[in-house]
């Protein structure tokens, strides 16, 4: 039974869109992602199936790290489509429920 | 181009894969950031301190896993405990006889001795459970020849041990010490009174000797033959000389510290101890490795 976090659903929401590095996704989050715990919870991700990563393509002789780009998976979409069914049905009043 | 020192850092303290995955998007980042400025930077170097922190925890975890999981490591354990086994007899014995020596030589209180000598199971055993640490850290060093982060692993998780072991077994431990240090008062009635608790004594001189004993089994699985016998006699002689040298300058310098290494007597025959499980690890693996090399053939 896969689990998933409000910030891992967040970060999901956000790579729907399109592929994104750890920069990109704190600046599209307007605060709510802070830098100490994205690249975490992205290496997390990555481990459970909701997002692969690749790094970027660079020209030959640039300098410093390349920059790890993240795409979400359809496992992730799926389990993301699943969390929000819950969230929704967890939202009703008992009287809704029914 | 920032980042470089803290990228050789980062490569030296996690695994391949970790450095890969986790630490290295954050480096990337943190060097695309560097042109906005000072404050967004340090922001950045803050974030990156909370990456390595969790990368080093989470390859702790696994190196551990590594350490003491799977049937082969537990073969390794039992191995290493077995040795310390006769570490611990060899502690004992040689600790009956020279404190019944040493009372022979003092004509000590009545009773004082009864409390000393059932002292000396204990201080015989912890230390032969540190000496375990030798056997395993060798024999792990020697499975997996790259990976000293596993015996590094194991002998942080025997550190933190040591002091945990030695406070559950206060109780058997207490009056021990404190019949020992009368003990030493006798032998040396100028010795000044001790300003570290007995407790604290116990437990950094056991601290002192895991890392070192892991050091030293480190050292016998990476040199073989002469070699092998060098190190140990080298690591063996400098660690009784420094803690002899420490208490002799020590007892010039700051005379109230003296004791935490008359505390510490058992080192010396742990040395010996020591010496003699090396021979004897290299007279039963000698013929193992013949063994093992004739079946790769």
């Amino acid at each position: 039974m896969p689990s998933i976090s409000g910030t891992e659903a967040l970060i999901i929401e956000l790579l729907e869109a399109s592929e994104r590095f750890g920069l990109e996704l704190i600046d599209a989050s307007e605060g709510r992602l802070k830098r100490g715990t994205i690249y975490v919870t992205l290496s997390r991700m990555e481990a459970k199936g909701f997002v692969v990563s690749r790094q970027e393509e660079r020209p030959a002789g640039a300098i410093g790290l390349p920059r790890r780009m993240y795409r979400v998976t359809a496992y992730g979409q799926k389990v993301h489509a699943a969390y929000l069914l819950l969230r929704d049905a967890l939202a009703l009043k008992p009287a809704e429920a029914h | 181009m920032p980042g470089l020192w803290i990228t050789r850092l980062a490569q030296r303290l996690t695994r391949p894969d970790t450095f890969d995955r986790l630490v290295s998007p954050a480096i990337a980042d943190l060097q695309c950031e560097a042109i906005h400025g000072w404050r967004r930077r340090l922001r950045h170097y803050w974030a990156f301190t909370i990456v390595l922190t969790c990368a080093a925890l989470r390859d702790f975890r696994a190196d551990v896993g590594t350490a003491f999981g799977g049937d082969d490591a537990r073969r390794m354990w039992a191995r290493a405990a077995a040795w310390a086994l006769f570490a611990g007899l060899c502690n004992w014995a040689a600790m009956y006889w020279l404190t019944l020596r040493m009372f022979d030589r003092l004509n000590g209180p009545i009773g004082l001795e009864a409390a000393v000598l059932n002292g000396i199971v204990y201080r015989s055993i912890v230390p032969a459970l540190v000496t375990a640490l030798v056997v395993a850290a060798y024999q792990l060093k020697r499975r997996e020849p790259s990976r000293l982060r596993t015996v590094v692993a194991a002998s942080v998780v025997f550190i933190i041990a040591t002091p945990i072991v030695g406070y559950i077994a206060e109780a058997l431990h207490a009056p021990a010490l404190n019949a020992l240090e009368e003990t030493y008062r006798l032998t040396r009635p100028d010795l000044p009174a001790a300003v570290v608790p007995a407790r604290w004594q116990a437990i950094l001189s056991g601290m002192l000797q895991t890392a070192s004993f892991a050091w030293l089994g480190i050292a016998l699985a990476r040199y073989r033959g002469w070699p092998l016998a060098f190190t140990a006699t080298t690591v063996i002689t400098l660690y009784v000389a420094a803690n002899l040298y420490l208490a002799e300058l020590l007892s010039r310098l700051a005379p109230s510290l003296t004791p935490i290494f008359y505390g510490n007597h058992a080192i010396p025959v742990n040395a010996l101890t020591l010496v003699a499980l090396i021979v004897a690890m290299k007279t039963v693996q000698r013929p193992f490795d013949r063994s093992m090399t004739a079946v790769a053939r």
